[in-house]
């Protein structure tokens, strides 16, 4: 059982390359597009279903230039 | 699909939908597996009302996806995505409960409500019909909450009709009531759109209403200089978009706002045209003052003056003013329970209403003083719907009498029928169940016994002897369905069919998704049972809710709310109206008193907008003075303490709590420090300290963060299991009786 899920990420303004950067490196995100500015695209795959909120509200308090994080799919495998 | 399939699948359509939400068409969605289907709803939780689509297969709700044709373009935050964990979670309630001996035994609705109906008769023939009384919920349906106040009202006669909205709306009603003359914002969320500046007040956005901050930072990032100010004593997530983030001694806003108000007419931002043509000015209850009166009122709150009273700064005082006053530029601003759930309250709206008067930034796309909602039919249900103590449907009171008679005509009951006297808000009706003076209540899709403030006082009146306590809920245990004496087991969402009306005026048609979970039944036929038991069968004959919703129109038609128009096929085929909607040929209305817009302002009439609402045409400057909260820090009680949301859990968290991936943020409440109180404590975070007020105390871990006010505790209102409403104030606004949840004093102490 895992969870899937899409999500659009909204960051400051400009800071969408730098926040890419930064998530690059993530495990279990894979960006799939990008504004340019200040929104990302991404596919956000979670081992056991119960950890897309943890390291959503992580990458919220650690990272001052992402404002919001919202869901646009969630699924289980 | 095998499971290599199934997560291609799944990775397929994550992608698609985010990429779609970003605006790219590159990547279409895949087609959806065989046998789903999906129905129109409307999200569960707060009050923005986000348009989406129940997916169904196999009888069973499987997945929601965002309505890209409503006002939500199709975003829903996480918690609206993770529905369908609620529909089957562990602590669903499928059969009726009675409660025998030391605990509930399982019984027969037969069984169930013949208990409940004689025990209801038992208490209006013994001592009243004034003896039972309603609690209702701004979360069910309007035709269920119109059901209840028209059987309690017009069937047992008795007004103790009360709900939960009283204790997060009631003094934006106020506000709006007293200075408009009518009750509901005036602009829409396509106003963010339009907005220059945007005034966040007492509003947490980000994690209450995280659709609507999404529009917000929009609006910042593609507007032309766009400001944020943000006025919040904690520096929340909201504050990251805020130009000016103002943080205050809580309870000392409204000498901000009067000082605001100061410094537009010290620099000459006031709109005299405006001022002169569509205000009024009062002081009190009674509109008796002049523009010069409220010059003189200002005078002493200058912006230095109101710095020190509130900690604020006061050149930030004056920035923000004269961002909101520049001329030329649009205006909004919006709050929530940062205002409402004092006791000032009123007052405290009153203030933000004035701010758009002086300025005449009201009425046009991007100016407006606009009221977020925290749950998702408080305004469609239960204030539209008239089902407060003092209310009747659409605009009406129990105190008029040509009110009265309009609702009797209407529900086809003799003169008379309607008592004059208004019946018992909620804090009153609880203090009237510890009296032993309110015999029988029943209470429907809402938990007070966690919710309300000074909860254990009101704890110890749900379980006093002699009174006997019936909860309709979809789940249970919850803290109010473990005190009960019947437990009936409510449908839930998608397993029935209704209206929401959420905080823009727009009413949209849930529609059935699936069968109700074993024996649970929609509360509208709950309650018809009820008033056929009870002899008010004929007061409640509809055989669905859409023959209720013709009822409604038919009670709308002629007031300021009339939505005639509005009818069941429109709904089912629309994406949410917002009312007005007087005939089937109108399409909704976004702005309230304005012409061209609203349908009861005549085509005709002089200006471009129109107060309506009161007797003069007008709209009410009142002259609110600074008070202090009930209760402030001494010596004994030195931490202010507040409380609100996060954005992972909703209320009383009875179905977020249901769903695995929010069990793993912010499940439990802790009590938010600053650095400078936790070293002054001798804590750090992950100590328990434990929170007493002159109420009740409980325990919590610490978090120190660096977005406390110094001297200002915060702990988040989720958790059933460490319930901050043991130590918040049950005093209310005395025009609102709105509780003060928002401020009090506390000690607090390693545990």
């Amino acid at each position: 059982m895992s969870t899937v899920a899409g999500v659009l990420i909204q960051t400051t303004p400009g800071a969408g390359p730098r926040v890419a950067a930064r998530l690059a490196a993530e495990p279990g995100l894979t960006l799939a597009g990008g504004d340019g500015d200040s929104r990302l695209a991404a596919v956000w795959e979670a081992r056991d279903g119960a950890t897309l909120e943890v390291l959503a509200e992580r990458l919220l308090a650690a990272d001052a230039e992402i404002l919001g994080i919202f869901p646009t799919f969630v699924g289980d495998d | 699909m095998s499971s290599m399939n199934r997560r291609e699948f799944l990775k397929t359509t994550a992608a698609a939908s985010a990429l779609i939400a970003l605006g790219s068409r590159a990547q279409a969605a895949p087609a959806d597996p065989p046998g789903l289907f999906w129905t129109k709803s409307v999200c569960r939780y707060c009050g923005t009302g986000c348009g989406l689509y129940v997916g169904v297969k196999d009888g069973r709700v499987v997945s929601v996806k965002g309505d890209t044709d409503n006002h939500n373009a199709g975003f829903l935050c996480l918690k609206g995505f993770l529905l369908p964990q609620i529909m089957r979670a562990p602590d669903r309630l499928g059969h009726p409960l009675v409660r025998k001996g030391g605990g509930f035994v399982q019984t027969s609705w037969e069984e169930a409500m013949a208990l409940v109906a004689a025990r209801f008769r038992t208490a209006i023939d013994r001592y009243g019909p004034d003896a039972v009384g309603f609690y209702g919920s701004g979360q069910g349906l309007t035709e269920e909450t119109y059901a209840a106040n028209k059987l309690f009202k017009a069937g047992i006669r008795t007004n103790n009709v009360d709900g939960n909205p009283r204790l997060c709306m009631a003094s934006a009603v106020g506000g709006y009531v007293s200075t408009y003359g009518k009750d509901e914002p005036m602009g829409c969320y396509e106003d963010i759109d339009h907005a220059d500046v945007i005034l966040l007040i007492g509003s947490n956005t980000s994690e209450a209403h995280p659709i609507l901050f999404r529009r917000i930072v929009k609006r910042k990032q593609t507007g032309k200089d766009v400001k944020v100010v943000v006025l919040d004593p904690r520096r929340t997530p909201t504050s990251r978009v805020a130009d000016l983030h103002i943080s205050f001694t809580p309870g000392t806003d409204l000498a901000i706002l009067n000082a605001m108000a100061n410094v537009l007419f010290a620099e000459g931002f006031v709109d005299e045209a405006f001022v002169a043509k569509h205000v009024a000015f009062g002081e009190g209850a009674d509109v008796n003052k002049t523009l010069a009166d409220y010059r003189a009122f200002l005078a002493e709150y200058t912006p230095a003056k109101a710095a020190a009273v509130s900690g604020a700064r006061a050149e930030d005082i004056v920035t923000a003013a004269r961002w909101f006053g520049e001329k030329g530029r649009t205006a909004m601003s919006m709050w929530t329970m940062g205002l409402n759930q004092r006791t000032k309250g009123v007052w405290a709206n009153n203030l933000v209403h004035n701010l758009h008067l002086v300025t005449g930034k009201i009425g046009k796309p991007g100016s407006t003083p606009f009221s977020l909602t925290g749950q998702p039919n408080a305004c469609g249900g239960v204030r539209d719907g008239g089902a407060l103590s003092h209310t009747l449907p659409y605009g009406r009171v129990v105190a008029n009498e040509k009110h009265r008679a309009e609702m009797e005509k209407l529900w086809n009951v003799p003169a008379g029928t309607i008592a004059p006297k208004p019946g018992l808000a909620t804090i009153d009706m609880f203090r009237a169940l510890e009296e032993g003076k309110l015999k029988a209540l029943w209470i429907m899709c809402t938990n007070p016994a966690q919710s309300l403030p000074n909860a254990d006082r009101y704890r110890r009146a749900l379980r006093r002897e002699g009174a006997f306590v019936v909860v309709t809920e979809a789940f249970h245990p919850t803290r109010t369905s473990e005190l009960a004496d019947v437990v009936l087991p409510a449908a839930l969402w998608a397993e029935k069919e209704g209206v929401y009306g959420c905080g823009e005026r727009r009413y949209q048609l849930l529609e059935k998704s699936i069968a109700p979970l074993a024996e649970a039944r929609p509360d509208l036929e709950i309650l018809c049972d009820l008033a056929k038991r009870l002899g008010h069968g004929a007061l409640l004959p509809w055989r669905s809710p859409a023959e209720v919703w013709d009822e409604l129109r038919a009670a709308s038609r002629g007031t300021a709310y009339d939505f005639d128009g509005m009818t069941r096929e429109r709904l089912r085929q629309s994406h949410g109206m917002l009312w007005p909607v007087p005939a089937e040929g109108h399409a909704g209305t976004k702005r309230r008193y304005v012409k061209g817009d609203d349908p009861l302002v005549p085509a005709d009439s002089a200006d471009r907008i129109l107060f309506y609402g009161r007797p003069d045409r007008k709209a009410v400057v009142w002259l609110r003075p600074q008070k202090a909260p009930e209760e402030v820090v001494d010596a004994e009680y030195p931490f202010w303490f507040t409380t609100g949301r996060v954005i992972e859990h909703w209320h009383t968290g009875t179905m977020t709590r249901n769903c695995k991936e929010l069990r793993q943020a912010n499940y439990e409440s802790l009590a938010e420090l600053h650095q400078d109180d936790a070293i002054a404590l001798g804590v750090q975070s992950g100590d328990a300290v434990r929170i007493t007020s002159r109420r009740g105390s409980e325990v919590f871990k610490v978090r120190v963060v660096d977005t406390a006010r110094k001297g200002v505790v915060f702990v988040h209102m989720h958790d059933p299991n460490h319930m901050c409403n043991r130590i918040t104030i049950d005093a209310v606004d005395p025009a609102s009786r709105q509780p003060e949840f928002k401020i009090c004093a506390v000690k607090v102490g390693k545990a």
